[in-house]
């Protein structure tokens, strides 16, 4: 029912070991860095002079910001691709960081994987365009299919062009009344869901001005891609044979997908949790400073924790971990961590949304609880409501879990509760 | 069925009443003597029935940006007292006179673009309540290009007529992209015309077949001065259903390749007044076009009968006068003076013309 006492820890550490130390507190969660160059400034370094901490101390004054590696990003995006296309969602699991692990083994079986899958990936991507692009060009040719007429001749023709294309009847009767200046044939070829269909054979030198007219009389042209000749009826043959084939290759590749992602999915699951540590191993990198040999770290604890951060930390040789009272920092001020028993923790997010209290300062959780259950409760003065907002606030602490809503039911358990006591004012009125 | 007396009733009523708010001719004289768009918005809102839309705005300092929502939203307003008055058939013609205010607004973005000015700014002059509309103007206003702008368009039927002009050339794009998309509102009327009562149809028609006459003059004349279109082409870009003008007398103008045999046929016609002037004819054809409307309209306005005239004409003096309006601010904002202002307004102020 305070606010927690804190402590500055310091950590002096070979540089080898950086990433692991660093692996331990983020999953420890207990530390809150803070910019190392502060504390080297504040003299919050001053090592004791004892023979093994001689090295640390002399390295100190060739200290610098930590070099950046993003490799990680790389990684994410990978996985993340693979994740599309296996169609599943892994979350972040703790319990593939808890062993020791090389982070650069992982990324060469994320690489390995990721080449083999994108190997048959890309053709499936072909494959389906190739496979949207016949499903339109087919319902073009079903428009054009019982026409007796080669394409190939068409296409052959030296002095004239030709398109088909779908008209309305009105746009149709407007080419009629003028045909006497229109330089092409004009042929109904046949009907189609869309219109009619007309086939138009104009000289080749009039392209331009029959694309204008066509277009006045909004012409919708159907598109015939010039690979296909022959009857229209081959062409849909031709089509249809095509399609199974890419259909039953696809099927294959999807097959090919599924194998992998019963191989690999656990452990892609394994590879994401490592890549996002990795991610926050570089993040807190920018707190920290190192020098060729050794690293060094800053960050606030709970007193109470202390004696956890120690133990866990014990197994690195030559790891110097050091701890100074709040009060002989000044450079930095100490981060508010409230403490509350299980019945007030609840409003602790009340509290927050009006603003946390600074280190120095009460907490106000325990009386902001008590006296915003009673106002709330008389300002819903409600048995009825009451009850409706106690069941919505279980309702909505179910489905978004405690964060934020563990405070509802209390709160609304209040109004309730207050209103056994009071005559119900509403209820009363006719 | 409703008899046309008893359908009119109560709208010419209340268009009666309407039309008493409409500007006069001194209104516009007394706006066009203020100094500034602030004098031109205290006047609107101390003077004359636009303080349904003013009130509540403080128009200090007041930019155009800002009044010109304000005056398109005072259409929006007559227009839903009107709206309600209306029923099945009747109401669906009603919304499509309103399209074209979504149709103006789209020439608006047209021409900003092909001008390479800034459409981000658009939405501030045009984003008002339209809740007839189907346009999504923050969408649109954040297309970069044309091409990307006729794509926002997808699904509207504004897409289909616009989507074929996107290759041509820009000098000539513009005026394709207009004329369609004012082909596809005449169209749209006509077809709903087509479903009215007998004698609504038949009046409705003979005021649109006028319309058509000078639309198509005017698209014939510049599609041959400026544009060079094919005769074939032009021929199918008309409209049907003139008044004067037959399919038969408008093929010929279409296949009349010289301007001046062109003026010679329409001197000769009803419609001589667009080519019968000292003045600029190419500048002020469409004021004069609308301005012949205008009196038309008017005409209606005064006849009141017992039919669906009174409305439509209401519908268009309204929006004539907030588009004089908007010629008001401008003329004001550059200090053009009346006699050079009133050139540009659709109303004839004081018997003066230009």
């Amino acid at each position: 029912m305070a606010v927690e006492k804190v402590a500055m820890m310091n950590i002096v550490g070979v540089i080898d070991d950086a990433d692991e130390v660093l692996k331990e507190l983020t999953l420890m969660e207990k530390v809150n860095l803070v910019n190392v160059l502060d504390q080297v400034e504040e003299n919050g370094f001053a090592l004791n002079a004892k023979e093994e901490n001689i090295e640390k101390a002399v390295d100190l004054s060739f200290i610098g910001p930590f070099p950046k590696e993003k490799r990680y990003e790389k990684y994410l995006e990978k996985i993340e691709a693979l994740k599309k296309i296996f169609d599943i969602d892994i979350p972040m699991n703790k319990k593939y960081l808890l062993n020791s692990y090389n982070f650069d083994d992982t990324g060469k079986e994320i690489d390995r994987i990721y080449d083999e899958v994108m190997g048959f990936y890309k053709e499936y991507t072909l494959l389906k365009d190739e496979l949207n692009r016949i499903s339109q060009f087919y319902k073009n040719i079903m428009h054009i299919k019982d026409i007796d007429i080669n394409l190939g001749d068409l296409k052959g023709l030296k002095y004239f062009s030709y398109t088909f294309g779908i008209l309305n009847k009105e746009e149709k009767q407007r080419i009629k009344r003028n045909y006497e200046n229109i330089l092409a044939v004009i042929l109904h070829t046949g009907s189609s869901d869309d219109g009619e269909v007309y086939l138009v054979i104009y000289p080749k030198e009039l392209e331009e001005e029959t694309g204008k007219i066509l277009r006045s009389v909004n012409f919708a042209k159907i598109d015939i891609p010039d690979e296909f000749t022959g009857m229209p009826r081959e062409i849909t043959t031709k089509l249809e044979i095509r399609r199974k084939n890419i259909i039953n290759r696809i099927t294959e590749i999807e097959e090919n997908i599924k194998e992998y992602k019963a191989e690999y999915g656990e452990n892609l699951n394994c590879y994401l949790s490592r890549a996002y540590m990795e991610k926050k191993i570089e993040e807190s990198k920018d707190y920290m400073a190192c020098t060729n040999n050794f690293f060094y770290l800053s960050g606030w604890v709970a007193v109470e924790d202390k004696k956890d951060i120690e133990s866990t930390l014990g197994k690195h040789e030559n790891l110097l971990v050091t701890f100074r009272d709040e009060k002989e920092i000044s450079k930095v001020v100490p981060p508010t961590k409230l403490k509350n028993n299980r019945f007030f923790k609840p409003f602790e997010t009340l509290v927050k949304m009006y603003g946390t209290p600074s280190y120095r300062e009460l907490d106000p959780t325990p009386f902001l609880g008590l006296t915003y259950m009673l106002l709330f409760g008389a300002m819903f003065g409600d048995l009825g409501q009451g009850f409706i907002l106690l069941l919505a606030g279980i309702l909505l602490s179910r489905k978004k879990g405690k964060e934020g809503f563990g405070l509802r039911p209390a709160m609304q358990g209040s109004s309730t509760f207050n209103k056994i006591r009071t005559p119900p004012i509403r209820a009363s009125k006719p | 069925m409703m008899g046309n007396p008893r359908r009119f009733a109560a709208l010419n009523t209340k268009i009666r009443a309407l039309r008493g708010s409409l500007l006069k001719d001194s209104d516009f004289i007394n706006l066009m003597s203020k100094d500034s768009i602030e004098g031109v918005a205290l006047y609107l809102k101390n003077d004359t029935n636009y303080r349904e839309v003013l009130e509540g705005t403080n128009v200090e300092g007041i930019r155009r940006g800002e009044l010109e929502p304000l005056l398109k939203k005072y259409i929006v307003v007559q227009f839903e007292k009107l709206i309600h008055y209306f029923t099945d058939d009747y109401n669906r013609l009603f919304k499509t006179i309103f399209a074209r205010f979504e149709i103006e607004d789209l020439k608006i973005y047209l021409r900003a673009i092909s001008r390479g000015e800034d459409i981000t700014k658009i939405v501030d002059f045009i984003d008002y309540p339209s809740k007839y509309g189907i346009l999504d103007y923050e969408v649109l206003s954040s297309s970069r290009n044309i091409e990307e702008f006729v794509e926002n368009l997808k699904g509207t039927k504004y897409y289909d007529v616009l989507k074929p002009y996107l290759n041509e050339e820009n000098r000539k794009l513009l005026f394709y992209m207009e004329m369609n998309l004012d082909r596809l509102y005449f169209r749209m009327l006509k077809e709903d015309a087509g479903r009215l009562e007998d004698d609504d149809k038949k009046l409705f028609e003979e005021t649109l077949g006028k319309n058509i006459d000078l639309l198509n003059i005017e698209w014939i004349y510049r599609g041959i001065k400026y544009y060079n279109l094919l005769s074939e082409e032009l021929i199918n870009y008309t409209l049907l259903g003139g008044r004067e003008f037959k399919y038969k007398d408008v093929k010929e103008l279409c296949y009349l390749r010289d301007v001046e045999k062109f003026k010679e046929a329409i001197l000769s016609s009803k419609y001589a007044f667009l080519f019968d002037t000292k003045g600029d004819v190419d500048l002020f054809m469409e004021r004069r076009i609308e301005r012949y409307m205008y009196f038309e309209f008017l005409k209606y306005l005064k006849m009141g009968k017992m039919d669906i005239t009174v409305s439509v004409a209401y519908i268009h003096l309204l929006e004539y006068e907030v588009r004089d309006l908007i010629s008001t601010i401008e003329a004001v904002r550059y200090k053009l003076g009346f006699d050079e202002a009133s050139k540009y307004l659709i109303r004839r102020v004081e018997g003066r013309d230009a």
